[in-house]
């Protein structure tokens, strides 16, 4: 079952790999050329290289459909607490947007030691308060990063 | 989880505590705080070395430190645009050059000088054409004859279409074969390794090459000879047919975004202007082969219109641009 | 004697900020070089130039230590040493691979030195005599080699190596002044940035992928001893003096730095070390030799081009030339005869580093390694926060972190199905290098092959730079070809 799910999985990440590569070719075909000659002109690496991003996915694509091994280390692909933290990731950096830096990794870290049960909560707490501001602190002193 | 719930409540407390702390308190006369300036290129170029050269010297009109921030990218539109967006309340300055003149034209970005109120037109630097010592040409009237007689033979290097030397090129005329390079640094290597024939630089970064007979120069681009160079033929003065163009060339200035407080722009002009009559910097511009403006006010922003005019439809006229001058409603001076 | 002394607890406090700038990953020595610049504006010039020099040896060495123990390259002239330096670390021998990346840093720092010192004048005439069709031969050179080195097959590694040219070439283009790829988009036209992309691919990408294979190991394994066997040092010693003039060189080369000439010299090594102490790629000793030893040593390099000719010969002596204007000085023929005792300052700072970081280096493992052996899921979302930090220190842009977060997912998914990333980051930096000087070089000889031919035909540096290419993948293609007889 997990093996099947693996190689749609590993099928499914190629053709989207394929359609990556199509749209920048496509992309190159359209770029202002203004007035260089064919040879010099700004699209012709663009359109070289995405088409041999073409080839390659395609070839890639093959060989997924084609192999049936699955190797022991990506077949549990799948992983719901490895996408939900993900998740929670990008939850995070859309965080910084809205509220001051040190709260939102703060809460992340928070959060994140939790998560994974890596430490109890005052200990948590503790931990994501001093990375937090020990890094932001040596990152506004030493390097005169504006947060 | 019961202690999580004991302890989140402190937590959020040091949280206001802390955010208490940084929120400024009252207001008093301008400047009270350290001034930001961005410098819309990467650390060392010439803009970067003006800005760092006169900040501290209005830092000590304005009682406040002066901190240069470099946001290179997209040709200096990235750090435009970023002094742009920050609030009008001249804790943001802009120290750049002339490239403002050409991003419209060239659809880099919307950004024109007609976005940013002038503080002061600080100096401008002279670009000269350089060629080996041994090479065949005497003046550049002789460069001239030959592009015109095998065009497209004579090789030049510039920094790209929009670059000073891509500008001058176009200047001179469309006969010669443009080699873009990166950078001054590498156009030099490109004439001395022999790769391409002649070049257009900033005279700040051939004036070593020149001293030590690395290279030798046919003109300044300029309508009348050096004062500290009275042995290099003008461009305006061989050539005359191009003294509509001249003088041309980089220029450095400081600019603040539109809407600032009268108080605040009159504040900076009175800084930089004592700033730039400082003898140090009088001595740095002299020292860097540069030519002092002081221009403000109203004569700033004729200069820059001016600038913007020309450099937009040499662009244009050269084919370099693909939008016109005319759809921004630049004039043709 | 007192000023010699001054100099010298300069150089030692700059190497060791260099060793914890570029162990902490998305830090770089460019980074690092570039604030100290504007930090060091009101100080005398030499002193300013020692704590710079320092950096630069520190950091360069210091991306190592990330590296070899949780496979982050904290610099970019560390991505090769991570083939082989991780591999050692997760057999246990964490610690000898770091001993080593720490003793061969110092010997191709000291060739460097060397280099720097007698070669001032030789790579200048050298340097000047690249044309662009040279420039173009040798970017398609490294990107095909990104290939022969890269795990997986040689398909998925073109893939990401174009991907990453592609994306390199988004931005404004340089020949025609117009934005290219940006889709209509202001945030586009600056282009996409090496270190977030870098700290993306490299950076989160690793964290998520830790995460996801749900290993209870801790990222670190045992450490093992830290000396190198002074008899297998005295045994490689040919190799690291080969590899430390390949660093050299490479690093002399205007623009190309530590992680080409890291890349080169490990490619060198995996075609001449024929019983590598592992299989390279494995945990070989050989490999992280070859690439310490390269990177260091290109150092030396990157300063002949701009001291002598003004032009930076990698990322961070770009920056230092931005230190030598700011006090007045300009890089180019002139400042040797000018001020000759600056060139000897910059030696001799950057042989004080070169020792620094070596005792440094030695006494400081065991601490750091003690720092990054906490348990995984408590080092990982730390890391994730250094990552978050690191982008948006670059220009205090939040827009950066989301290109990193970007990037971390590309890489995680890139990584699940076994692309491999390293080809993606050398095609960012080689992209832009190939796509320019290949039409610089179409226009200059105006699309005429013959002219171009001709000129390729009587130059040596060209010819030299065919014969190089042809000899490599001639031995390439004879071992591939035996590989699959066999």
């Amino acid at each position: 079952m997990k093996a099947v799910r693996y190689k749609s999985g590993e099928i499914g990440a190629n053709i989207v790999f394929l359609l990556v590569a199509m749209f920048f070719l496509t992309s190159s075909f359209f770029i202002d050329a203004g007035n260089s000659q064919a040879l010099s002109s700004p699209k012709i690496v663009p359109i070289l290289l995405s088409a041999v991003m073409v080839v390659c996915a395609v070839l890639s694509l093959i060989e997924a459909i084609k192999t049936r091994q699955v190797s022991k280390a990506t077949e549990n692909v799948f992983q719901l607490p490895v996408l939900t933290y993900v998740g929670v990731f990008f939850v995070y950096v859309g965080a910084l947007f809205l509220l001051p830096f040190w709260l939102a990794s703060a809460a992340f870290l928070l959060f994140s030691f939790l998560y994974w049960k890596s430490l109890p909560p005052v200990k948590a707490i503790l931990a994501s308060a001093g990375v937090v501001a020990v890094s932001m602190t040596l990152f506004a002193k030493v390097f005169y990063i504006d947060f | 989880m019961k202690k999580l719930v004991r302890v989140l409540p402190a937590l959020f407390s040091l949280a206001v505590l802390m955010a208490g702390v940084s929120s400024p308190v009252g207001a008093a006369e301008y400047p009270e705080r350290q001034i930001t300036a961005i410098v819309p290129f990467a650390p060392g170029g010439s803009t970067d070395i003006m800005a760092r050269t006169i900040a501290p010297l209005a830092e000590a009109h304005l009682k406040q430190a002066v901190v240069v921030k470099n946001v290179s990218g997209g040709n200096g539109s990235i750090g435009a645009k970023e002094a742009l967006d920050k609030k009008a309340d001249g804790y943001t300055i802009l120290v750049t050059a002339e490239n403002l003149a050409s991003y419209r034209v060239m659809g880099v970005s919307q950004l024109s000088f007609g976005d940013y109120d002038p503080i002061i037109l600080l100096a401008r630097g002279v670009p000269v054409i350089v060629t080996k010592p041994e090479s065949q040409w005497k003046t550049v009237n002789d460069l001239i004859k030959d592009t015109t007689q095998k065009p497209g033979e004579v090789k030049i290097a510039t920094t790209g279409p929009t670059g000073v030397s891509g500008i001058v090129a176009t200047i001179l005329g469309a006969k010669f074969n443009m080699v873009p390079f990166k950078s001054e640094g590498e156009i030099i290597t490109a004439v001395l390794g022999g790769h391409t024939d002649v070049a257009t630089v900033g005279l700040l970064s051939v004036a070593d090459y020149i001293k030590a007979g690395k290279l030798k120069v046919l003109a300044v681009v300029n309508d009348r000879k050096l004062p500290n160079h009275p042995d290099w033929a003008a461009l305006g003065e061989a050539m005359p047919e191009y003294n509509k163009h001249l003088p041309w060339g980089p220029f450095y200035g400081v600019w603040v975004r539109k809407g600032m407080p009268a108080e605040v722009v009159a504040k900076l002009k009175d800084s930089f202007a004592k700033a730039a009559d400082d003898p140090k910097f009088k001595e740095f511009v002299s020292k860097n082969e540069m030519l002092p403006m002081n221009l403000m006010g109203a004569d700033a922003l004729k200069f820059a219109n001016d600038f913007t005019s020309k450099t937009a439809w040499l662009l244009f006229d050269g084919g370099a641009a693909q939008k016109s001058p005319a759809e921004f409603g630049i004039p043709r001076l | 004697m007192e000023h010699l002394l001054n100099i010298a607890l300069l150089t030692a406090g700059g190497t060791l900020a260099g060793i914890l700038v570029g162990a902490i990953p998305g830090l770089s020595a460019t980074m690092a070089v570039a604030i100290l610049v504007s930090l060091t504006y009101g100080w005398d010039v030499t002193s300013a130039l020692a704590v710079i020099m320092g950096i630069y040896q520190g950091a360069v060495f210091g991306g190592s230590i990330t590296a070899c123990l949780i496979n982050i390259p904290g610099a970019p002239s560390s991505v090769v040493t991570t083939l082989d330096g991780y591999p050692l670390a997760k057999r246990g021998e964490g610690g000898i691979a770091i001993g080593w990346a720490c003793t061969e840093s110092f010997l191709g720092g000291l060739v460097g030195v060397l280099a720097l010192w007698i070669g001032t004048p030789l790579i200048a005439r050298i340097a000047i005599g690249f044309a662009p069709q040279d420039y173009f031969l040798l970017a398609i050179f490294g990107i095909l080699l990104v290939g022969s080195f890269a795990e997986g097959s040689f398909g998925k590694a073109m893939f990401t190596a174009s991907l990453g040219i592609v994306m390199g070439l988004i931005g404004l283009d340089l020949i025609t002044g117009m934005p290219r790829l940006t889709f209509g988009s202001d945030l586009l036209v600056k282009g996409v940035d090496l270190v977030t992309a870098i700290l993306g691919l490299f950076g989160l990408s690793e964290v998520l992928y830790q995460l996801y294979q749900n290993s209870s190991a801790h990222v670190i394994q045992k450490v093992g001893r830290v000396l190198p066997p002074l008899n297998l040092l005295a045994r490689y010693l040919p190799l690291t003096l080969r590899t430390s003039s390949i660093g050299v060189l490479i690093g002399a080369l205007p623009g190309v730095g530590g992680p080409i000439a890291s890349l080169m010299a490990y490619d060198h090594a995996k075609r001449t070390v024929k019983n590598p102490s592992s299989p390279f790629g494995e945990g070989a000793y050989e490999g992280v030799v070859a690439s310490e030893s390269a990177n260091n040593a290109a150092i030396g390099g990157a300063i002949i081009p701009m001291l002598t000719l003004g032009i930076p010969g990698d990322a961070v002596t770009a920056v230092i030339i931005g230190a030598f204007q700011i006090h007045g000085l300009r890089p180019g023929p002139m400042l040797m005869t000018e001020t000759p005792e600056l060139f000897n300052m910059i030696v001799l700072s950057l042989l004080f580093a070169t020792f620094f970081f070596l005792i440094f280096g030695m006494l400081l493992i065991k601490p750091f390694i003690k720092l990054v052996s906490i348990p995984q899921n408590i080092l990982l979302p730390p890391i994730i926060f250094i990552t978050v930090i690191g982008a948006y220190a670059i220009n205090s842009s939040l827009i950066d972190v989301a290109w990193m977060a970007f990037f971390g997912i590309v890489g995680f998914v890139f990584k699940l199905y076994k692309f491999p990333i390293p080809p993606m980051v050398l095609g960012l930096v080689l992209g832009p290098l190939m796509d320019e000087t290949f039409r610089r070089t179409m226009i200059s000889y105006r699309g005429n092959f013959g002219d171009l031919l001709g000129a390729i035909a009587v130059s040596p540096i060209s010819l030299s730079v065919v014969a190089l290419m042809g000899v490599t993948f001639y031995l390439m293609f004879r071992k591939t070809g035996k590989a699959k007889r066999g």
